[in-house]
């Protein structure tokens, strides 16, 4: 059974003069334990259709559905939940809340799920797993690159969400933290998890189960 | 639900991390509520019930009448014929007091000293309204009262400047060529009381014209209720009175609460107390919307920095709600500090400025601080932070809650 299933998905960006169409038609669906790369040049779409695949943003026609369920009715407040539940993400510029520190940081996905009492433990246990306990105390000012991904990973994974979606996660690490991070990823997916990555990077995709190619917003591949 | 302590955390964070923007915004919500609580602070002084005037919130007030024959007409205080003669009987009124209050020159028995002060003739019930403390000796009772006898009660200050730091109760004053004996001495009332503030209690039989001396009348109620029963008995005494003296006419302004005696003045009017009250809220709804637009605009700026931080709050399962909840409540933070602030500023402004606040207070009186350090004026300053927080807040955390979460994270 297909975990991520897109049918007919077109996403358009208007403005008052210029009419952009970054997706056109894409249809696909991703197993359950599949991690695949998105690959594509500049502009083709990868990071729109993360997006609308981790219902940050709507498309303009086509259905998203993730664990069987059509996201296209929900509402605000359910999509909230189901976002919460199902989908942890990493991000090139990890988009970490610089005001809060580590802990907090990896806590985050948790405030927001009710019923949750251990989030503490739970985000200590994580940042053990991704090797950053001793920062916990730490603000994202104060780590390197690939420490503020791990951190990334962490609160992505908090949740035990059943899809990562991860725009260009080593993007902004130099080789060395890049192929950490893509290690973390791969006992991830070892795990259980469905990763969805965009990478420009074909050393990166070749590690991964399947790469899907997109051009001009469409799938190629 | 955000952990409060996270939250509190990071508020702190970013009020330090802006210095600038904080030290704006917490000194306009301090100064908005400092001008909310000078003018708020004025009203609750003359009407809520304070030490020694406890029992305002129950007690209705008639300080005039009208008195008209074929001839003249004749406005004034109550007369004690006309008390004597109807108001006295007042069923509804759980108690009454009568009292007038007079400038009066006094000496020592010795004639050593002399001084203006200012004298309350009051009866026995008088105590039972105003709660004073006694420093030393009591008031005069029923029966001293009823004989007319010469005993007063004075302030410690009088006390103080007639007979220095000795015991002053059983010592002597002139008063209208007069000798009375002094029975207690109560701590000074400040004059900001004008029932309980004086420097004399004396019996007002002792005086030898007491019957024919205007004063007003306290009727104290069992509850709030009763108002309406006691208006329509005072009502019913004018027609009894009409009836009785047939040409002539009895009117009497009240019975008043408290507020409408402060506001009403000697006006009958009964939409005195409405414009009042309008007045009073459009002057405080001006003095919090401008701080209130001007704070908005901060916010705005503030949330704007913030709208990254809250894309990613929404892609980690934040709702518009949950978003526009925590940013009322950081900000709720940031308001009660201005709050407290404002409330201290308060305090300073009142104690400069009481002067042209309080007309007829004497430059010397002070403010006691049970009148402004009560759990009202703290329930006040708070429901006023929250208010202001709303207004300040509600708009920008809207607009912020509305940003896809693809449009806030690419900010």
């Amino acid at each position: 059974m297909s975990i991520i299933n897109l049918e007919g998905i077109t996403k358009i960006y208007k403005t008052d003069e210029v009419e952009t169409i970054a997706l056109e038609n894409v249809n696909l669906s991703v197993e359950k334990g599949d991690f695949i790369s998105v690959m594509g040049p500049s502009g083709c779409g990868k990071s729109t259709l993360l997006n609308v695949m981790g219902l940050l943003d709507c498309p303009t026609k086509g259905i998203v559905t993730l664990n069987g369920v059509d996201t296209t009715k929900m509402k605000e407040k359910e999509t909230a939940h189901f976002r919460n539940k199902t989908l942890g993400f990493v991000f090139q510029s990890f988009h970490l809340i610089s005001s809060l520190n580590v802990l907090d940081n990896v806590e985050l996905p948790l405030i927001y799920r009710h019923g949750v009492s251990n989030r503490t433990q739970r985000a200590k246990e994580v940042l053990e797993r991704v090797g950053l306990s001793h920062r916990m105390r730490h603000y994202p000012s104060q780590l390197s690159g690939g420490q503020c991904q791990r951190v990334a990973i962490a609160r992505a994974i908090i949740g035990n969400p059943d899809i990562i979606l991860a725009d260009e996660p080593t993007g902004n690490l130099d080789s060395k933290m890049g192929q950490e991070i893509i290690d973390l990823l791969h006992q991830l997916n070892q795990d259980g998890t469905t990763i969805v990555m965009v990478t420009h990077d074909e050393q990166i995709a070749k590690t991964t189960k399947q790469v899907m190619r997109f051009f001009d917003g469409r799938r190629v591949e | 639900m955000i952990n409060r302590d996270t939250m509190l955390k990071q508020t702190f964070y970013l009020l330090r991390k802006n210095p600038f923007i904080t030290v704006i915004s917490v000194a306009g919500t301090a100064v908005a509520i400092m001008m909310i609580m000078v003018i708020l602070m004025v009203e609750m002084i003359k009407t809520i019930p304070i030490a020694p005037e406890n029992n305002r919130d129950k007690t209705l007030y008639i300080r005039s009448e009208m008195y008209k024959n074929k001839s003249s007409t004749n406005c004034g205080l109550v007369s004690y014929k006309h008390y004597n003669d109807y108001l006295r009987y007042l069923e509804n009124a759980k108690l009454k007091t009568l009292l007038t209050k007079g400038q009066e020159i006094i000496k020592t028995s010795s004639g050593s000293k002399r001084m203006e002060c200012t004298c309350s003739y009051c009866d026995d019930n008088y105590w039972k309204f105003i709660s004073f403390d006694f420093v030393e000796g009591t008031h005069f009772n029923r029966e001293d009262f009823a004989a007319g006898l010469n005993k007063a009660v004075i302030s410690q200050k009088l006390s103080e400047e007639l007979y220095g730091k000795k015991s002053a109760v059983g010592k002597t004053f002139i008063l209208n060529n007069k000798k009375y004996s002094v029975v207690g001495i109560v701590e000074n009332i400040s004059p900001i009381f004008p029932y309980a503030y004086s420097d004399i209690w004396i019996p007002y039989t002792s005086s030898f014209n007491y019957e024919k001396m205007g004063y007003s009348l306290l009727l104290l109620m069992d509850s709030k209720k009763d108002k309406a029963l006691l208006t329509q008995e005072v009502r019913e005494i004018e027609q009894k009175f009409t009836t009785i003296h047939e040409g002539e006419l009895l009117t009497y302004l009240g019975p008043y609460s408290q507020r409408e005696q402060v506001h009403n003045k000697w006006n009958n009017s009964p939409t005195k107390i409405t414009m009042e009250t309008i007045k009073l809220s459009v002057i405080l709804f001006f003095l919090f919307l401008i701080p209130a637009l001007n704070l908005s605009g901060f916010n705005l700026s503030r949330i704007k920095k913030r709208t990254e931080e809250i894309g990613i709050r929404k892609a980690f399962g934040a709702t518009k709600r949950s978003i526009i909840r925590q940013m009322l409540q950081e900000n709720l933070i940031t308001t009660l500090i201005g709050g407290v602030l404002g409330l201290l500023l308060s305090y300073i402004a009142l104690y400069f400025l009481r002067n042209h606040l309080f007309i007829g207070l004497p430059a010397d009186a002070v403010i006691p601080l049970n009148a402004i350090v009560s759990p009202y004026i703290f329930l006040v300053v708070f429901l006023a932070c929250i208010l202001l927080s709303v207004i300040s807040t509600i708009v920008p955390a809207l607009r912020a809650a509305k940003f896809t979460i693809a449009e806030s994270i690419r900010s």
